[in-house]
């Protein structure tokens, strides 16, 4: 039997619910238990991950369309199926997903002290939810895991987030959702009035739409993915979210939330409403580039670390969107594959911040300095995280910083000489930083008797370090992989659509007037 | 001339018939049972509710069949809401057993009045006629009038009694002058002799009397009234908030049901031909009472009046199903399945959720402590894991998020509208949805995000079994007709065979 | 005969009167009886209509009316009664407990 013949994703996705579950039969009043409800949450996030690997295994290089597609009735009256199925674009993002759960695991192995049990079924229950929208094949499916996965995320930076948590998790919450609610019109719409009354995502790709009517449904929809980005002036919920979430929450927010945003715009606004996204490419590429600069500049007057690595994600997610909205092949597959570069630099800076962050108790950039001489394992991680975040050659952040920028160029040589303004920038804040905390003179007492990494680190980072020399390195398995979907969807989101006949839903049914008055009194 | 006896099928009125056996029964029992026993009166009431429950659901699929000279009616639509709204009195019911002793109101008068109140909505869901209507309605409204004032010994619900009662009696006089006028234009109020005349010869004349608009306006105020929509919503905040919890959560979801059928059935099968006129009154109500109800809540420190407001919101999101059933084509109505059906399963989604939150209010009322207070519940999560769970669960579903019944209601209703092209609708109401999801969070918040104060008593919640009982099942069905919806669904499509 | 416009002005007169009662008026007990004036206006449309229709409904309708009335006034006033037993006061402007 292939792999393809098992219900894999469906594994891969509901095991860390069932998970979840089964975390609430172990008792975490005392230390022990929570022991056992830690190691309970990493063996199945590992599990996750090992079947999100036989996925990787089993997928098919050279086939465009969707693999491993599972598909059954669900609510048949409204045309609800329970259908998911991933390709080229989803699977690095699923990859991303599963692995960087079990590190945030063991990450807050010490960290989060206070209702253990609950904190990782919220982790197990989040990553049910991001796996579920990078598989899902059906719009209502798409929406119950995109609206179920904000409040495992309110919930952490609520109730483990610093001391500005509850403003933070309000913010986000309010944002995502104020966005996610028009998207849900417009899903609505392509439903009943485009008259195909199915919820399934691959017949409404198949289907062309009035050119006149897509940049409505595009606005909704890109508004929506646009705050998850989150693209320039939607973005002011983020460095809240970030600074006041556990680090654990940073991680994943930077490492897969954002990618939802970009994710959903390839996977679902771009392509379903190519005019329109064509017509909208200029302004949205104009709010990329002041996202990058902008993130850039912004990131650089930053005191926290914290703060200047969130800020650096809006740059980041800056080049993806430009990426896309590049309408090139180049600018396509880089685009997916920065985004999960963004997600392991960004996800090991997260992850080192917390780290010093534990033993300090601060963020400040002032209060550091030299550490280096007292934690040089630590530094070594650090400067090479940084650099794979600036974008060094034979590191990650560079392959796919290159490509998007050359797709940019050759679509439009200012938008590019603008981006790559970005780049320098880039360099100069996290060079910058590096240098205040890691050397610049000798360290404080304090700071000079910082403890270096443990063990537990040790393991956290050298997965993260091995990637990011990897996709540096040698990306072709990965960009092998992306490459033919890419391809498809820029055939997609390229094809022209003229004028369609104007939609016109189900025939109506023969009217009340008629039924009710008949036969029933004399 | 021979005296013929009119041919009345008693047995399609089993039901009906049934509850006032009980009622009876219940009386006779009351008088010999001590004051200390009055429980057996609820669990006897429970008990009959329940048989009644299945004798209602014998009438399902039977078509469309009337007695009492056309005044009673029996289809899928009176069977779907009976059975819901004798779950809800069954759950009720369940929900005061231990209430009504630490409130000190546990009379067997009490669950009496109860049945009093069933006996108008099950009328209603089966009236026929502009008359059996009214009559079911004031049967209702009035029983619910003691409900609310069953206090006694607390001037909040007495006052709360007062405010009701007033509003009540003053909507029951519009609805009936409203009648008046439109038996006096059409000479019937048989609801399909409404229709014949309407669509008759001299239909359109009367249709454009300007007496015959304000009849409809009238007629549109009473259930405005009744059913609390903005601007017609005053009374409501108050009455909820004195009245007892469980009356509170009774009134929210079987009051609602019962008239959310008669509106419908009074629209669309009486007034069809001038559905133009009413049907942008109800389009307004159901923009205000979206918006209003929903910013209202927002300001609320008591949970019980913020759960007032949003039941006032929650009317209009109701409302906006029936607005959006109508379809008009070339200037003339067509009717479409989908708005009727979202606005029934809307409903049984609501009852479910709204009662659960309810519910959750009097697991936490003890002798000395009402805890219906946002702040009662301050780190309440934290403490209680299950309990928290449960409370957010009926807020996710309230806020209409995935994965509840609140959601799938939610999302049919807004469907039905964007069909039917009242796209303003569905964003207004999309939005305040996304509005509400602010103040329902605000308790989750509450509840899990802040710690309790040293100077508030500790939690300490009801033991009662049958509360956790109805808890769980509410819990279950949320979730339940949130993730496998597809059999209610049938259901509320399949309760419109014969009416539209 | 005097002509069913002459009926339905009264009845009308009657139902304005009641519903500015309800609205103007602060003393509970004239606000339930302005209520009362309500349905007895409805009640007189319904009689005056069923004479000029020709049909026996509108009499038989008003039946049912006055003893809904009848059932209404019974509790509304046990209500205003137990309000009064504790508060000594009939005016719906006191009522103010439950406010925001």
């Amino acid at each position: 039997m292939a792999l393809t013949d098992y219900p894999l994703i469906t594994w891969m996705v509901f095991l860390p619910l069932l998970g979840g579950f089964a975390l609430m039969l172990i008792q975490d009043s005392d230390e022990a238990g929570g022991q056992r409800v830690r190691a309970a949450a990493l063996i199945f996030s590992l599990i996750t991950f090992l079947i999100s690997a036989a996925i990787y295994y089993g997928f098919q290089a050279d086939f465009a369309g969707m693999q491993f597609v599972e598909r059954g009735q669900w609510i048949p009256r409204f045309g609800i199926s329970y259908h998911v199925g991933l390709d080229g674009i989803s699977l690095p993002l699923i990859l991303l997903t599963t692995f960087l759960t079990p590190l945030t695991i063991l990450f807050s192995w010490r960290d989060i002290k206070s209702r253990v049990r609950f904190y990782h079924m919220a982790l197990l229950f989040l990553e049910t939810g991001m796996l579920g929208v990078f598989v899902s094949l059906d719009f209502f499916l798409f929406y119950v895991f995109w609206e179920g996965m904000l409040i495992p995320m309110y919930l952490i930076i609520g109730v483990w987030g610093g001391t500005r948590r509850i403003y933070a998790a309000v913010k986000f919450f309010l944002y995502t959702m104020a966005g996610s609610v028009l998207m849900l019109v417009a899903i609505l719409w392509l439903h009943f009035e485009a008259g195909t009354g199915t919820f399934d995502i691959l017949v409404h790709l198949s289907r062309p739409i009035d050119p006149a009517l897509q940049g409505w449904l595009f606005a909704a929809f890109a508004l929506s993915f646009a705050i998850k980005v989150p693209l320039f002036p939607f973005h002011t919920w983020l460095p809240d979210a970030h600074v006041e979430a556990p680090t654990a929450g940073s991680v994943i927010l930077a490492g897969v939330l954002l990618k939802m945003g970009t994710y959903g715009l390839m996977r679902l606004a771009m392509p379903l409403f190519p005019t329109a996204a064509r017509e909208f490419a200029t302004i949205i590429m104009v709010l990329a580039v002041i996202g990058i600069i902008y993130g850039a500049l912004v990131a650089m007057v930053q005191q926290d670390i914290k703060k200047l690595v969130a800020y650096s994600s809006v740059s980041h997610l800056g080049f993806v969107v430009l990426g896309l909205f590049s309408f090139t092949l180049l600018g396509a597959t880089g685009g997916v594959l920065q985004m999960v570069n963004h997600g392991i630099s960004t996800g090991a800076l997260f992850l080192i911040v917390g780290m010093i962050y534990s033993r300090r108790h601060t963020r400040q950039i002032e209060d550091f300095g030299g550490i280096a001489r007292a934690m040089p394992v630590f530094s070594i991680f650090f400067v090479i995280t940084a650099l794979g975040s600036i974008g060094l050659p034979g590191l990650n952040g560079f392959v796919g910083e290159f490509t998007i920028l050359a797709g940019t160029f050759s679509r439009s040589i200012p938008f590019g000489v603008a981006a790559t303004s970005g780049v320098v920038l880039a360099a100069i804040y996290m060079l910058w930083m590096l240098q205040r905390v890691l050397f610049n003179g000798e360290p404080s007492r304090v700071n000079s008797r910082l403890p270096d990494l443990n063990f537990r680190e040790w393991v956290v980072l050298v997965p993260l370090v091995v990637l990011m020399f990897w996709l540096g390195l040698y990306p072709k398995p990965i960009l092998g992989k992306i490459e033919p979907s890419a391809q498809a969807w820029l055939r997609q989101v390229n094809r022209r659509v003229l004028r369609v006949e104007s939609p016109r839903k189900a025939p109506l049914p023969q009217a009340v007037l008629s039924s009710s008055l008949k036969g029933l009194r004399p | 001339m021979p005296v013929v006896i009119p041919d009345i099928a008693l047995s399609l009125a089993a039901t009906e018939i049934g509850l006032v056996i009980l009622i009876c029964a219940v009386i006779v029992a009351d008088m010999f049972t001590s004051m200390e026993n009055k429980s057996l009166m609820g669990a006897f009431s429970f008990f009959g509710v329940v048989v009644l429950g299945f004798v209602a659901l014998s009438g399902w699929g039977g078509g469309v069949r009337t007695t009492f000279s056309g005044f009673y009616v029996l289809d899928n639509l009176s069977v779907f809401v009976k059975v819901v709204i004798l779950a809800a009195t069954g759950f009720t019911i369940l929900l005061s057993l231990q209430y009504a002793k630490i409130e000190r109101f546990n009379h067997g008068e009490y669950y009496v009045m109860i049945l009093f109140a069933v006996f108008g909505m099950l009328v209603m869901a089966s009236g026929n006629d502009l008359v059996s209507f009214y009559l079911g309605l004031e049967t209702m409204s009035i029983s619910s009038y003691v409900l609310v004032s069953f206090i006694r010994h607390d001037p909040l619900s007495r006052e709360a009694g007062l405010k009701y009662f007033l509003m009540g009696a003053f909507a029951s006089g519009l609805l009936l002058y409203g009648i008046a006028l439109v038996y006096g234009l059409t000479g019937t109020t048989s609801l399909l002799g409404i229709a014949k005349t309407l669509g008759g010869a001299n239909g359109a004349a009367i249709g454009a009397d300007p007496v015959m608009v304000l009849a409809l306006i009238l007629i549109v105020a009473g259930f405005g009234f009744k059913l609390a929509f903005v601007p017609f919503h005053m009374w409501l905040p108050d009455a909820y908030t004195g009245a007892p919890t469980s009356i509170t959560a009774f009134m929210s979801v079987a009051v609602k049901m019962a008239t959310v059928a008669a509106l419908m059935r009074v629209f669309f099968i009486a007034f069809p031909s001038v559905a133009g006129k009413w049907n942008l009154l109800l389009w307004l109500l159901a923009v205000l009472s979206m918006v209003w109800g929903n910013f209202a809540a927002i300001a609320q420190t008591s949970l019980k009046r913020m759960l007032a407001y949003s039941s006032i919101a929650h009317a209009g999101y109701v409302l906006m199903g029936v607005v959006a059933t109508s379809s008009f084509v070339d200037g003339k109505v067509v009717f479409l399945p989908l708005g009727v059906s979202a606005v029934l399963f809307y409903l049984l989604a609501y009852m479910v959720t709204n009662l659960g939150a309810f519910g959750m209010l009097i697991l936490l009322c003890r002798e000395d402590y009402r805890g219906d207070n946002i702040e009662d519940w301050r780190g309440v999560g934290r403490a209680h894991p299950w309990a928290g769970l449960a409370f957010l669960i009926f807020f996710l579903s309230l806020a209409g998020l995935p994965p509840t019944a609140g959601f799938v209601g939610k999302l049919f209703l807004f469907g039905a509208a964007i069909q039917n092209e009242y796209y303003w609708l569905a964003v207004i109401g999309i939005l305040s949805s996304a509005v509400s999801a602010y103040y329902y969070f605000r308790v989750v918040m509450v509840m899990y995000m802040e710690t309790r104060a040293e100077s508030q008593p500790v939690v300490e919640f009801s033991k009662a079994p049958s509360l956790l009982a109805v808890l769980v099942i509410l819990v279950v069905a949320t979730l339940f007709l949130g993730i496998f919806p597809g059999g209610f669904i049938e259901a509320a499509r399949g309760s419109i065979a014969g009416f539209i | 005969m005097a002509p069913l416009e002459h009926y339905l002005i009264v009845s009308a007169l009657l139902f304005t009167i009641g519903v500015m009662g309800v609205i103007v008026r602060r003393n509970v007990i004239v606000v339930v009886m302005s209520i009362e004036i309500m349905l007895n206006a409805a009640n007189l449309a319904f009689i005056s209509f069923g004479r000029f229709l020709d049909s026996m409904d509108g009499q038989l309708i008003v039946f049912f009316v006055m003893a809904v009335a009848a059932a209404e006034a019974a509790v509304g006033l046990a209500i205003v009664i137990l309000i009064y037993r504790n508060r000594e006061s009939t005016d719906v402007d006191e009522m103010n407990l439950l406010k925001l």
